[in-house]
């Protein structure tokens, strides 16, 4: 068994140009989804800033004020414009969104009315425009919320109560002026009024800082590609029937089952170098955060590895030629690498593909690369994962033996 | 002694029975030839004799081991030369030896003194170091031979070991079987090249429909045939077409191969007047007139009725 592994491997690493793709590939699909996804140069603690053009129609202190503010945001930069040439911008696709203040902004404010304000956003980028309209409006809350508020509850109190003296009102004013005050001037931190319509939202990890675009393009692409390195070892052993060694293999006394775990081995040993090689080179050139425990890592690699091979070996069994594995290998991983993560994120699936995700290997996979490099799980929160890849490599490798048996003696 | 008995060996795939009822035994140090057409068995044979394939009624002795209950042992006296270069491409002429030979069990420096002597037998030795897929054909039939060899077995099955091998590498491949003979091993040889079996083969048994039809010495192989001799007539002309006609009165001991005739025959002096007259009847013209030694495959035409290829 051993013997095969070292003869194979032995083959693998003299084919220079192999050993390139297959380390080379991965690591270029690694940097560019690092790249789409944002990962590379930003840490979790920054953004990205989306450009807004504003029109100011209004032209007010009240106007200049609260662009100020939405300037100063770490989410938003402002670019001001004429209301036309704007709208030219956006239906060019040139820009993601324009907000128009209206004449009569600062009256609203003032009056506690509903202000005149709109947001126009490039229809070819509804998605884009739904997530700076959330933080728009979430900003915009904070900044004239309390105002707003104040303003129209004086008038209700105005409306409803005409007859109350002068002295209470200016008491009532007063007081909501003291309650309002930290609000409007941005200095209430305690979960107060201010906070009125925007969500405070703080992400919770055991490490601060955390790359997750990276982690997520490392995991998915490492995972992916490493599924068809070790489809294209199960193939090895359909050529070597077409060749003929496994005939001769199978004249020598060692068992067919024997000649299984040996390509099993080969493929374990290579995944296992990939992974690793790919976990360096994602920490070293592309930043991405090291695991906080080394040997749980090498867990979730040996793990991985082992539910690969599992699933190379198997692809093996049931195909008849190589051209079939090959073919069935590039359509399987495509599919569970689409549903399981390691082409688009997760989060970014509907809520029931996100429930089919578990059937894919690539899903534990990179479940349990988050637990060891962001989360910093617990050896018990993240074992479990690790048992499900051994599972699927266990329970691939036993139906692979079984048909093994049955199948290769179809070599003779 | 017997090193090899088979005995009632029955196979069958689906509803096809590749072996009906074989039946052969091999002395130690023989060369024997298993001689049969495409589909007639051999390979059916050679794969159960390598352990590979089951059986499904007979039994088979190898070197006093049952192959049914001894399957090892059985593995470890028989080499095997099969018809593909089964040998790694990218590995080295040593390496594919020892690798080979590791699976065995033997240890690495072990394999390495025997790959370098049999290398050294084969005139490949310089050339161990590189890679098979540098190779000629006709190295690499020779490599093949050798990676069967690695493990000393005692007996060496041979299953067209020759195909498409140059002539001069052919007489190379001959002369090192004949030096494994000399060294007590028992070489069980399949081909369709007659003469190779002519040339190395102590006896010869010859398989048809699953079944051997004759085997024997070459020269009881002619006995059983009753063609001892051959008379070859050659023509001026292309006489494929008076085959039919020719057929008709002397039967299947008549093979016309375009201008030329071979007559199977135990009685050439009785036989060769009635064929000139009949060659007179037809009108063809006759340019050369030989008598010889019937060949294996004159011998192999008569019993099987067919020639090796068909």
């Amino acid at each position: 068994m051993i013997e095969i592994a070292f003869k194979d491997l032995k083959i693998f690493f003299r084919d220079i140009k192999a050993v390139l793709l297959s380390f080379l590939l991965p690591i270029g699909l690694i940097t560019l989804f690092g790249l789409t996804f944002g990962g590379l140069t930003e840490s979790s603690g920054s953004q990205h800033q989306t450009n807004i053009l504003v029109t100011d129609l209004d032209s007010t202190a009240t106007t200049r004020d609260v662009i100020a503010k939405l300037d100063s945001l770490k989410e938003i930069s402002i670019t001001m414009v004429g209301l036309e040439e704007g709208k030219d911008n956006i239906m060019n696709g040139n820009r993601l969104g324009l907000l128009v203040f209206y004449k009569g902004f600062a009256d609203s404010v003032e009056n506690g009315k509903t202000q005149p304000i709109e947001l126009f956003y490039d229809e070819a980028r509804k998605m884009e425009a739904g997530l700076i309209q959330y933080a728009l409006i979430s900003n915009l809350m904070k900044i004239l919320g309390p105002k707003t508020i104040k303003r129209k509850v004086m008038n209700s109190i105005r409306t409803k109560y005409p007859k109350l003296d002068t002295d209470m009102m200016s008491q009532i004013e007063g007081d909501m002026n003291e309650q309002f005050a930290p609000a409007e001037s941005g200095k209430d931190n305690n979960g107060g009024i201010g906070k009125m319509g925007g969500l405070e939202i703080t992400g919770l990890a055991r490490k601060q800082s955390v790359n997750w675009a990276l982690i997520q393009s490392f995991a998915g692409t490492a995972v992916m590609m490493l599924l068809f390195s070790v489809a294209a070892i199960g193939s090895s052993l359909l050529s070597e029937r077409e060749d003929g060694t496994l005939k001769r293999l199978l004249y020598s006394p060692i068992s067919p089952i024997h000649i299984m775990f040996g390509k099993v081995t080969f493929a374990m040993v290579v995944s296992v170098i990939q992974l690793t090689v790919m976990y360096i080179f994602s920490c070293l050139a592309l930043g991405m955060d090291t695991a906080y425990n080394v040997f749980y890592l090498m867990l979730v690699i040996i793990a991985t590895a082992f539910a690969c091979s599992g699933f190379g070996i198997f692809i093996a069994a049931i195909s008849t030629s190589r051209k079939q594995a090959e073919g069935m290998a590039t359509i399987v991983i495509l599919l569970m690498s689409a549903i399981g993560g390691s082409m688009i994120p997760i989060y970014f699936m509907p809520g029931f593909m996100q429930k089919t995700a578990v059937i894919s290997l690539n899903y534990w996979s990179i479940q349990g690369f988050y637990d060891v490099l962001g989360r910093d799980a617990s050896f018990g929160q993240f074992i479990y994962k690790v048992g499900i890849l051994m599972g699927i490599g266990a329970l691939m490798m036993t139906i692979s033996a079984s048909l093994f048996k049955r199948n290769l003696l179809k070599v003779v | 002694m017997k090193i090899i008995e088979v005995k009632g060996l029955k196979k069958s795939f689906g509803k096809i029975e590749a072996l009906k009822n074989v039946g052969f035994s091999v002395d130690k140090g023989e060369f024997f030839g298993l001689l049969g057409p495409n589909g007639a068995g051999k390979t059916t044979t050679i794969n159960i004799l390598s352990t590979v394939m089951q059986p499904d009624e007979g039994t088979v002795n190898i070197n006093g081991f049952s192959l049914q209950t001894h399957p090892k042992k059985c593995k470890d006296s028989v080499g095997i030369v099969p018809q593909e270069l089964a040998l790694y491409n990218d590995l080295t002429a040593l390496e594919n030896l020892v690798f080979w030979g590791s699976l065995y069990g033997i240890s690495k420096s072990k394999a390495t003194e025997k790959a370098l002597k049999l290398l050294k037998l084969l005139e490949l030795d310089e050339r161990k170091d590189s890679r098979i897929k540098t190779f000629s054909g006709g190295m690499k039939r020779r490599i093949n031979i050798a990676a069967a060899m690695i493990h000393d077995p005692q007996i060496l099955l041979m299953d067209e070991p020759t195909v498409g091998v140059d002539p001069q590498s052919r007489n190379q491949i001959y002369e090192v079987l004949a030096g494994f003979i000399k060294n007590g091993v028992t070489i069980i040889y399949t081909t369709h090249y007659m003469d190779e079996v002519e040339k190395l083969c102590n006896r010869i048994a010859i398989i048809d429909y699953g079944e051997i039809i004759a085997g024997g010495t070459l020269e009881e192989l002619r006995e059983i045939a009753g063609s001892t001799e051959s008379i070859i007539i050659h023509f001026e002309k292309n006489v494929d077409s008076d085959l039919d006609t020719l057929q008709k009165y002397f039967g299947s001991r008549i093979v016309i191969d375009e201008k030329k005739l071979i007559f199977s025959t135990g009685e050439s002096t009785n036989d060769l007047p009635v064929l000139l007259r009949k060659c007179a009847q037809y009108n063809l013209p006759i340019t050369h007139i030989a008598i010889e030694r019937a060949s294996l495959e004159t011998v192999f035409l008569k019993l099987t009725g067919r020639k090796l290829r068909d």
